[in-house]
């Protein structure tokens, strides 16, 4: 399960309206720093289609201004892509 | 991480990506702290954390990488990083992966009665060798080459160079980084007689209006393109413009978007000067110092005619420089009316006055972006000297947050491919056409003069040519895949498996390069090896060997070369092993960048911190080049010096609109665009590996645009036929995808080795740079059966 953080510019004035819908996203911890001007967000996921999921709901917050990935924690395995036949 | 328990697994992790992510806030919103939040201890001694460069872009992105139990197993931005600043994007976070996965080469192969078997790596390096030695006996040194990667560690690219040019004597040796900034370099070169950026990524922190060129940054050069997002939100008054010919997720966040049509970036151009001089807007002081004035060669057909490099022997040519004056240059502009430029871009008339009066206004300072859009194109030359023009013309140059600049695609195409020199006319120090280029090499290699040849041979695509025709017998490729990347690919795959031709491969996994192979060579990947890599604003950045190979017999690439040197006999040139090549040769690399134009910081420096910047003199990096204000390599005197030229001046090109080799016809009546995507790096040999990429974009698809795709009755998801004078395929439709063409347009990635779009690309290239367009060529789309 990933496990990502986004730093988060909230619209000005709107922190606290921000953190609430923050925190209401599924697998999501928000904290403003002390200043309330950015908020860092945790967020646990199945897979990163799901992360740009919760990236793209991020983004379309009408308090949330934009928002960056910060951290990626790493699956153990691989994947077994689909190759073409040697020579194809 | 076996030795941590799910739970504390878990918290462990949320730990450190609450640490990166405060860490990151702190840089972009400074003075931010979280004094509120319980201290988590996120540190345990069974994680070490080291610096690394990120694996893949161009923009080189510093990493921490956490190592357990010999893995790499976690990744987190370094708040250090002169780039990122602690940040990084979905492929950096998960670049640990494409070490594991399992189809991992561990093993060397080669091909006996038409069947690949495992070998020893020394028993297959002793057959390179003597394949090798035999066709240089039979057909000369010309015979051989060898073709690299802008991902090439520093000493993967020098033990090439020194081999190729300084051992065998040919200059048999390019590189994929042909492919994608090769125009960037011949521009610098013609306007500046001098290579790599005058500025630095610190001009985002000053900038206020960034004019992107036919860059889609936004998944390109995700971290940089956050820098802008984040300058734009401290200041309101700075403005993002997204010159494009397709709407992606940069147009979405730009505050101006103008579409043009393929190739009119040069009559864009053009026309933005035009009305800088129309307007008065010109800095003429700077330009009577500072600059110069030259026209070129710019019939496109004859004999003397520079062409779009689709004949069979076409290979670099040659400027022919005549002087100008900027009353010539003013006559030349004449004719690029705002109404003119409209008419061959598309881009409304007024847009052209808005970007003008972004240039021509003195209280706004403009950087200028661009990536393959410019460097993939015909004339990738001549617009990169036009941008230079704009810059040059109103004295926006050299100035922090006042830079034109040239981002790369790959960690070291700056740092291994232009600077130590892997490229046919290049030498560590200077191109080989130059005696004194010639006479330095030969003093510090220690190796007789006439041994470096002054011949200009192969660039990659004419390179793939002279394999096919058979004028090349053998090639040695590393790191690279142009069996998906090359254009025209059919072309130079039948050319591959000709009988008497001669593949060595050298890689990391199967991919349809290795598929070619007689010979395939497992390597070292990354970490597995010390190395360093320079990135596109001359930040140089030194990674330790952190991790053991695979297996065994995975060798960095500079050992495989420097075994198969002192086999056939360069043992005096490659004094060093495989424990302290890496320093031996970046020291030795060192001496030719002596001098407060290039001087490389000292290993022990490198080894230190994350990354640093040449020009690097008297313990201090130069962050803007030829403004005597900051660089100490200005000594004139003046100002600025632009000291890559004898005169100290610039150079501002008169260079026309041309139009691409190929436009859509009745046959073939749409445009071919092809790129990137975010997930996905180049061919996609490691970011197809790594599994929450590669689910996120499993596959390769076609963007069409919504009303062509109405007209055709396509629908998402269907499957599409792509196809034009040189091959097709079939893959599936997007529509109201991420991208968005404009109608009469489609665009593919090519990271999708199963649906190889360089079946469909043209081979045309730029004359001077060699650099392939793949951003522009004539096909039909039909809905497949």
């Amino acid at each position: 399960m990933p496990v990502c953080s986004f730093v988060v510019h909230p619209k000005a004035g709107r922190t606290e309206e921000a953190l609430a819908a923050l925190n209401a996203m599924r697998g999501c911890e928000a904290t403003p720093d002390d200043a309330g001007k950015v908020i860092v967000l945790v967020c646990e996921a199945d897979s990163v289609a799901d992360l740009q999921d919760t990236s793209d709901l991020m983004n379309r917050l009408p308090s949330v201004d934009a928002s960056a990935l910060c951290f990626g924690q790493i699956d153990s395995c691989a994947t077994d892509i689909k190759r073409t036949p040697r020579g194809a | 991480m076996d030795f941590l328990n799910a739970t504390d697994r878990r918290q462990f992790l949320k730990a450190s990506a609450f640490s990166a992510a405060a860490v990151a806030a702190a840089n972009v919103a400074p003075g931010a702290t979280f004094s509120g939040q319980r201290e988590q201890d996120a540190n345990t001694d069974a994680i070490e954390w080291h610096k690394s460069p990120c694996r893949f872009c161009g923009v080189g992105c510093s990493l921490l990488l956490g190592i357990a139990n010999g893995r790499a197993i976690a990744v987190k931005g370094d708040p250090r990083g002169a780039a990122n600043r602690g940040l990084a994007c979905v492929k950096g976070f998960h670049s640990v992966q494409a070490l594991y996965g399992s189809d991992r080469l561990k093993k060397a192969l080669v091909k006996r009665d038409g069947k690949m078997v495992e070998v020893p790596i020394t028993e297959a390096l002793d057959i390179v060798a003597a394949k090798m030695q035999e066709l240089i006996g039979k057909y000369g040194t010309d015979s051989v080459a060898m073709y690299t990667s802008g991902q090439s560690t520093i000493p993967d690219g020098y033990a090439a160079s020194k081999f190729m040019k300084g051992c065998l004597g040919t200059n048999n040796l390019d590189c994929n980084a042909r492919l994608c900034m090769a125009s960037a370099v011949t521009g610098f070169m013609t306007s500046f007689g001098i290579d790599e950026p005058m500025g630095c990524y610190d001009d985002i922190d000053h900038a206020n209006v960034f004019v992107l060129w036919g860059n889609n940054m936004a998944e390109m050069h995700p971290v940089l393109f956050s820098r802008l997002l984040d300058r734009r939100q401290r200041d309101s008054k700075v403005t993002i413009i997204d010159l494009t010919t397709r709407l992606t997720r940069t147009s979405a966040a730009a505050d101006k978007v103008c579409i043009f049509n393929p190739n009119s970036d040069l009559a864009i151009a053009n026309g933005i000067a035009h009305l800088i001089v129309k307007n008065g807007w010109v800095d003429g002081d700077f330009v009577k110092n500072f600059t110069k004035f030259q026209s070129g060669r710019t019939k496109i057909d004859g004999d003397d005619g520079l062409g779009y490099g689709l004949g069979e022997k076409d290979c670099i040519q040659k400027e022919n420089p005549k002087p100008a004056t900027y009353e010539d240059y003013v006559k030349f502009l004449e004719e690029y009316t705002p109404e003119y430029v409209e008419k061959i871009s598309g881009v409304k008339a007024d847009d052209l006055r808005f970007l003008a009066t972004q240039f021509g206004d003195p209280a706004r300072k403009v950087m200028s972006l661009w990536c393959m859009g410019m460097n993939q194109h015909t004339r990738g030359t001549w617009i990169n000297n036009l941008v230079y023009n704009l810059h040059l013309i109103t004295g926006k140059i050299s100035k922090p947050g006042q830079s034109p600049f040239s981002l790369t695609g790959q960690p070291s195409a700056c740092g291994t491919a232009r600077e130590v020199g892997t490229f046919t006319h290049r030498l560590p120090y200077g191109v080989v056409t130059d005696p004194h280029a010639r006479e330095i090499a030969a003093k510090i290699w220690d190796v007789p003069l006439e041994r470096i040849s002054a011949k200009v041979t192969y660039s990659a695509v004419p390179m793939f040519r002279a394999l096919d025709r058979g004028d090349l017998k053998f090639i040695w490729i590393q790191t690279t895949n142009p069996m998906v990347t090359l254009p025209n690919l059919n072309r130079y795959r039948e050319g591959c498996l000709k009988e008497d031709r001669f593949v060595v491969v050298s890689d990391v996994y199967p991919t349809p390069t290795t598929d070619v192979a007689d010979v395939i060579l497992p390597a070292a990947l990354w970490i597995e090896r010390e190395g360093m890599w320079g990135n596109s604003e001359r930040n140089t950045q030194h990674f330790d060997k952190l991790v053991e190979p695979i297996a065994p017999d995975c060798w960095p690439d500079a050992v495989q070369t420097m075994y198969v040197a002192k086999k056939l006999g360069f043992t005096k040139e490659f004094p060093w092993d495989e424990k302290n090549y890496a320093e031996g040769m970046y020291r030795e690399y060192c001496k030719f960048q002596e001098g407060p134009k290039h001087g490389m910081a000292p290993y022990e420096v490198l080894k230190a911190k994350p990354g640093v910047k040449w020009p690097y003199v008297n313990g201090k990096s130069t962050l803007w080049r030829f403004n005597k204000a900051y660089d100490p390599a200005c000594t004139n005197g003046k100002d600025f010096e632009f000291y890559g030229n004898k005169d100290g001046k610039a150079t501002i090109w008169l260079r026309p609109y041309q139009p691409p080799a190929e436009v859509p016809d009745k046959e073939f009546p749409f445009w071919l665009n092809t790129g990137r995507v975010l997930e996905h790096w180049h061919s996609g040999s490691l970011t197809r590996r790594i599994p929450a990429l590669h689910r996120s974009v499993p596959e390769s698809y076609c963007e069409i645009n919504e009303d062509d795709a109405k007209a055709m009755q396509i629908y998402d998801g269907d499957m599409v036929t792509v196809e034009s004078r040189r091959g097709k395929c079939t893959l599936p439709a997007r529509v109201n995808g991420r991208g968005r063409p404009v109608k009469g347009a489609v665009f593919v990635p090519f990271f999708d080795e199963n649906y190889r779009i360089n079946n469909v690309t043209l081979d045309q290239f730029d004359p001077y740079s060699n650099q392939p367009d793949y951003k522009k060529c004539a096909v039909r789309i039909s809905k497949a059966d």
